[in-house]
């Protein structure tokens, strides 16, 4: 009755003209971001990022979350018709997506993955409704030694749940708790590896950090590739699926929802991850897995729905205990910061009508995406056709503005510049950054955690294993550690039985 | 014996964690009741240098080091030259000019004509100029002709 009551209150706020404006725009740049390739959403909200320093905290969290759902709607737009992933999330819809599209089908494509994007967004803001406040109020609970088990847990989950090897992932991870150690050191006023430079006293910023990477990184390593594909384009009429692809996708897009949401919680590229997991899943249930990779609609259906639940589910352990699951949330939660409120267990009692203003947003919010995403084709096919030669070199000019604007410090900028070069040596070394930044993000609250741990226990490590909470998720990462390591020792020893086979086949 | 990639990649973070550590002298790591400003760091560098290692020896799994390919660096060494270019004039040029010619650059080294990478940049950067500068009132820097 409380929650429905706070809802309420949260859908006063939201639907009031000014923050409905906000969400739709937030919304419409989100799909457009989602749909461009080489533009993540990650990028279209660090780019916009300084434009909400004049709006008060509820319309720049409103506009900046928008983007991030909008994009994962956006994003199947240019899988189905173009077979390019407008977003990482949407690699999964490329393969049946586009099949459909080959049959005549985007129409019903578009539409399926849109209807189950706003079924995965709805069900998943219900969860985040039910699960969030009361996180929230066990979070309170937390002391130093709480929290410094819970950022080693995500660390671990990050590692545990990583595409990429164990090692590669913490590797990363470590890189950018190293970085987070640059700057001012807040307990005793040490600075450390500034150089003299006066602008690194408040360490790297997570902005220009996540824009290289991700924003300019990505450019350089895709200005060489062709981006002119061609573009199936739908009729309005054609929109409508048939009653049979309706029976076909409405099972996947339930279960895509409960597995994304779930998903999205752990950190990590949660909204991937959850789109390979359901397709392969859909492909496990399906009795007719041949279809997959020809047309299918379960292949739409459930990775369009897992990655918007997941996109969600990813604010869960943002709002309710400050803990960014990713380089996105990582930046809504410096968003929030930047207008003076902090993500965690307060912002419910402390800012209710920011973090329920927020929620309901959600709500409308795909219902907004539902009906932008479906009538607007034609024009976002329009936008798929602007030749990628004439895009890349706006990108580059958004991202020097945007990094700029947060701060005006030229000396973020080159950090930026540094980082896209980083990304780009990245990508080449087949190193995710995303860890990186994760590791940059929470460096400061792990360090003060642990150092306040170790101060409050004069110096007694045993303090992480006396209280009940950090214990248990210190168990919870040793057991992850523990299952990667069996896992990787026994394909080891598969890959040694399958050499030993081959040796013996081969002397045979 | 042929290299890598990973004892390429492992070996660079292995000399920037050797660099990091180099760096920390003047840290007091401090006791552990006591900790330091040089602790955490330390734990950094030693995990940074762990996974290094790690990624060293197992690097045999890992592609070889000439299969690794940058024919795209003819495309991003330019881009990186001109956003280069264009931090070092940014807050002297001021916003316009410098978006000008960083997208009139780019936009010549795709090969697009002169008249046409002049008007989409010069659209471009006065949109941008109202939408950031005028309607949201974020502060973009003014050159000396005063825009």
């Amino acid at each position: 009755m409380e929650t429905l009551h706070s809802l309420m209150l949260g859908f006063s706020v939201a639907l009031q003209p000014d923050v409905l404006l906000y969400a739709f725009i937030g919304c419409l740049v989100g799909t457009l971001v989602g749909m461009l390739p080489g533009v993540g959403p990650l990028a279209g909200i660090s780019i916009l990022l300084p434009a909400t320093f004049g709006l008060d905290a509820t319309k720049a969290i409103v506009l900046l979350a928008g983007i991030y759902y909008g994009s994962q709607y956006g994003g199947s737009t240019t899988s189905i018709l173009m077979r390019i992933p407008g977003e990482a999330s949407s690699v999964m819809t490329c393969i049946d997506g586009y099949a459909m599209a080959q049959r005549g089908r985007a129409g019903a494509a578009l539409a399926i993955a849109a209807v189950g994007s706003f079924v995965a967004g709805t069900l998943s803001v219900l969860a985040l409704t039910l699960v969030a406040p009361p996180l929230a109020t066990l979070a309170l609970r937390f002391g130093p030694p709480e929290y410094t088990a819970l950022l080693l847990l995500g660390l671990v989950f990050l590692a545990y749940m990583s595409t990429t090897s164990l090692a590669r992932t913490l590797l990363m991870a470590s890189v950018g708790l190293l970085l987070g150690c640059i700057g001012i050191d807040t307990m005793s006023g040490h600075f450390r590896y500034a150089f003299d430079i006066k602008e690194l006293g408040d360490g790297i910023g997570i902005v220009p950090v996540a824009v290289g990477l991700f924003g300019l990184g990505e450019i350089l390593a895709t200005a060489s590739r062709q981006m002119t594909a061609p573009v199936v384009s739908p009729r309005f009429a054609d929109l409508m699926p048939t009653r049979q692809e309706w029976r076909e996708a409405s099972a996947p897009i339930a279960r895509g929802s409960v597995l994304g949401f779930i998903v999205g919680i752990v950190p990590g590229s949660a909204h991937i991850i959850s789109s390979f997991i359901s397709y392969a899943l859909e492909k496990r249930l399906s009795k007719r897995p041949e279809e997959f990779g020809r047309g299918a609609v379960a292949g739409v259906a459930g990775p369009e729905a897992a990655n918007n639940a997941a996109s969600t589910g990813a604010f869960v352990p943002m709002l309710a205990l400050g803990l960014p699951t990713g380089p996105v949330t990582a930046v809504l939660m410096a968003a929030l910061l930047i207008h003076g409120v902090p993500a965690g267990p307060t912002l419910v009692t402390d800012h209710p009508k920011v973090f329920w203003g927020f929620i309901a947003s959600m709500y409308v919010g795909n219902v907004m995406l539902l009906l932008l995403n479906l009538p607007l084709v034609g024009l976002f096919v329009a936008v798929l056709r602007i030749p990628y030669r004439y895009l890349y070199p706006l990108i580059v000019m958004f991202c020097i503005v945007g990094v700029y604007e947060v701060s005006h410090s030229i000396i973020d900028v080159w950090i930026m510049l540094i980082m896209g070069v980083v990304g780009y040596l990245l990508r080449k070394a087949d190193l995710d950054p995303a860890p990186l930044v994760l590791g940059l993000v929470i460096a400061p609250t792990l360090e003060l955690s642990l150092r306040q741990s170790l101060t409050m226990s004069s110096g007694d490590w045993t303090i992480f294993l006396k209280r009940p909470i950090a214990a248990t998720l210190l168990v919870v990462a040793a057991l992850l550690l523990a299952h990667s390591a069996v896992t990787l020792l026994a394909r080891r020893r598969d890959w040694r039985k399958g050499l030993a086979d081959a040796g013996d086949k081969e002397q045979k | 014996m042929t290299l890598h990639r990973d004892q390429i990649v492992g070996g660079v973070l292995l000399l920037l964690a050797g660099g990091a550590l180099a760096l920390s002298g003047d840290l007091p790591v401090g006791t552990l009741g006591s900790p330091g400003p040089g602790l955490v760091p330390m734990l950094a560098i030693a995990l940074v240098a762990a996974f290094s290692i790690a990624l060293i020896v197992s690097a045999r799994s890992s592609p070889p080091a000439a299969e690794t390919h940058f024919e795209d660096l003819r495309h991003a060494l330019p881009v990186v030259i001109a956003a280069a270019l264009a931090l070092l004039v940014y807050e002297w040029l001021g916003f316009v000019i410098t978006m000008l010619l960083l997208l009139v650059g780019l936009l010549l080294r795709e090969r697009i004509e002169a008249w046409r990478a002049l008007v989409y940049a010069g659209f471009v950067v006065s949109l941008v100029k109202l939408v950031l500068g005028k309607l949201l009132k974020a502060p973009l820097p003014i050159g000396p002709f005063g825009f």
